[in-house]
């Protein structure tokens, strides 16, 4: 036997001499506390807490120890109450709030759009849809057909402005007592404030609730998203899938509910970026080409091609109103930026101009 | 690590973050369920009406007066709940019957008998495994020795000495003062 068995060996008989002498009185203690000393045990145990102080007190704290356990919170019960709460205040929506991202917009400034002072601040009515259907039980509908947005005000006053292949119903018998709208498509709501009267807004993903408030809601049922941006006040957000648990929102939030993976982005926004389509603008602040097309494609109603296709990622800053035709805009993006384009089958194509290949 | 801050906590719960407010669930949940505990004498019922009690303070956290310190206002918010519930439901006669009665006991005393339940709960579950599960059917649920060995197919003797082992590990655990605490709360128990 090497020296290093002997000392584990001598370790562990140091050890259970110990324990053997702690123990015994430790057994006793334990069976007493718990009632299961035998009369013998008890007597015992007695003399030996009169031995001395620290042997009475010892015991004395043990029997405090055990009369001061009379519950018990496992662990499990502690996680499992804590999961609770984490659904109930919503922490997990639909999916997972990601991230509350701040958008910064740098203004790397490609290309500025000259706009015209008259096209900026005009605002029509883009005539056909302004009157409202009245179907049975007083429902009123109003839609904006594509190209065109609509402004309406509602029985209790609140302005409401719709985007092109939108509608909004509400019930106008009932609306004095229940200020409910449903939308399909992408308005803008101003609504007057009337904290007795909650307004709400269902769309086919989900539901905004307000009492007082400037936001916008857009849920385009063939799309696969739903954003709610505030502009003013405050709104509950209240999903209609998962828990259906609910997301307050403050002013300057973006939502964005993605119902392909179920998740939830918030996002800081300048609100008058994605609001300003109601006043007949289209502001673009650093946006990619791409995504101004698809505006463009939208407001005009046409399909438009990238011939070049490095040309999408090319930055714009400027407005778009809904009075400019579609050769205006087209202008406007050559003469900004030297993006040229030609009209093939009612389609609209897009390439990088010859005079930029001078670059050696 | 995070200290729970009393002012920053309630701040930066009240601009919704959430990781302040699971940092004030960690540290009152288990105190204040057995301060409702004292109230309500059904730790079910009573985890149920501390939840309550954290959803509420989420759900207005924006309203939250951050004057008060974190604790005191838990505490008071546990208290209320809980005696709102005694009223509503009647729940007098189980009261009077079980424990001293919580609304002649100093709201500090309650309090501090509370964290020390917390405690000992805190080190009984921190029990070594056989150890901790032979303690728990001794003491909650109130089975003899041999039942223990019955049930969990072990010797008398084996329990006999994990139930010493507890006992010894829980006493080392607890210090002097708090042991003070420990006495002044048994003394007060009608039991």
């Amino acid at each position: 036997m090497n020296k290093r068995q002997v000392k584990v060996k001598s370790n562990n008989l140091q050890k259970e001499t110990v324990n053997k002498n702690l123990n015994y009185i430790d057994i006793l203690i334990g069976k007493s506390v718990s009632g299961n000393a035998t009369s013998e045990e008890i007597e015992k145990l007695e003399s030996w807490k009169n031995i001395s102080e620290n042997n009475l007190s010892l015991f004395t704290r043990s029997l405090k120890i055990w009369q001061g356990s009379e519950k018990i919170i496992s662990k499990n019960q502690f996680h499992q109450d804590k999961i609770k709460l984490e659904s109930a205040y919503s922490r997990y929506l639909a999916g997972k709030i990601r991230n509350i991202r701040r958008l910064s917009f740098i203004y790397k400034i490609a290309a500025i759009l000259a706009f015209p002072i008259a096209f900026a601040i005009v605002w029509h009515f883009m005539g056909v849809t302004g009157e409202p259907e009245m179907l049975p039980d007083q429902i009123c509908q109003i839609t904006s057909p594509k190209g065109h947005v609509s402004k309406c005000i509602l029985p209790d006053g609140t302005n409401v402005w719709i985007n092109t292949e939108s509608t909004i119903k509400y019930n106008a018998s009932s609306f004095n007592n229940l200020r409910e709208i449903h939308l399909e498509g992408e308005a803008y709501f101003e609504v007057i404030s009337d904290p007795e009267k909650p307004f709400k807004v269902e769309t086919i993903f989900a539901e905004v609730n307000v009492t007082g408030t400037a936001f916008n809601v857009l849920a385009y049922p063939s799309d696969d998203v739903f954003e709610t941006v505030l502009a003013e006040g405050s709104v509950n957000l209240k999903f209609k899938s998962g828990t259906g648990n609910y997301l307050h929102m403050r002013p300057g939030q973006r939502a964005i509910l993605n119902l392909n993976d179920f998740t939830i982005d918030l996002q800081y926004v300048d609100a008058e970026m994605f609001t300003s389509w109601r006043n007949g603008e289209l502001i673009f602040k650093d946006d990619r080409l791409y995504d101004l097309l698809k505006e463009l494609e939208k407001m005009h109603n046409v399909r438009f091609h990238l011939k070049d296709e490095n040309i999408g990622e090319f930055r714009f800053r400027g407005m778009f109103s809904y009075n400019n035709n579609l050769i205006e805009s087209l202008e406007k993006i050559k003469k900004t930026s030297g993006i040229d384009y030609y009209i093939k089958n009612k389609e609209v194509w897009l390439k990088k101009n010859d005079i930029d290949y001078q670059v050696d | 690590m995070t200290n729970i801050s009393d002012l920053n906590i309630f701040r930066n719960i009240r601009k919704g973050d959430e990781d302040a407010f699971t940092l004030l669930f960690d540290t009152y949940y288990v105190p204040l369920c057995f301060f409702a505990n004292k109230f309500l004498g059904d730790m079910d019922l009573s985890r149920s009406q501390v939840q309550q009690v954290f959803v509420d303070l989420w759900e207005k956290r924006e309203k939250i007066d951050i004057a008060w310190s974190v604790k005191s206002y838990m505490y008071h918010a546990v208290r209320n709940r809980s005696i709102d519930f005694i009223r509503k439901n009647k729940y007098k006669v189980q009261l009077i019957e079980d424990v001293q009665d919580p609304l002649q006991t100093p709201f500090r005393d309650l309090v501090e008998e509370a964290e020390l339940n917390a405690r000992i709960n805190d080190y009984i579950n921190q029990l070594p495994g056989k150890c901790r599960e032979i303690f728990i059917l001794c003491r909650f649920e109130g089975l003899k020795y041999s039942e223990i060995a019955k049930k969990l197919n072990i010797s008398v003797k084996t329990v006999e000495m994990q139930m010493g082992i507890a006992l010894k590990k829980l006493r080392e655990n607890i210090n002097g003062y708090q042991m003070i605490n420990l006495m002044t709360y048994i003394l007060t128990k009608k039991k």
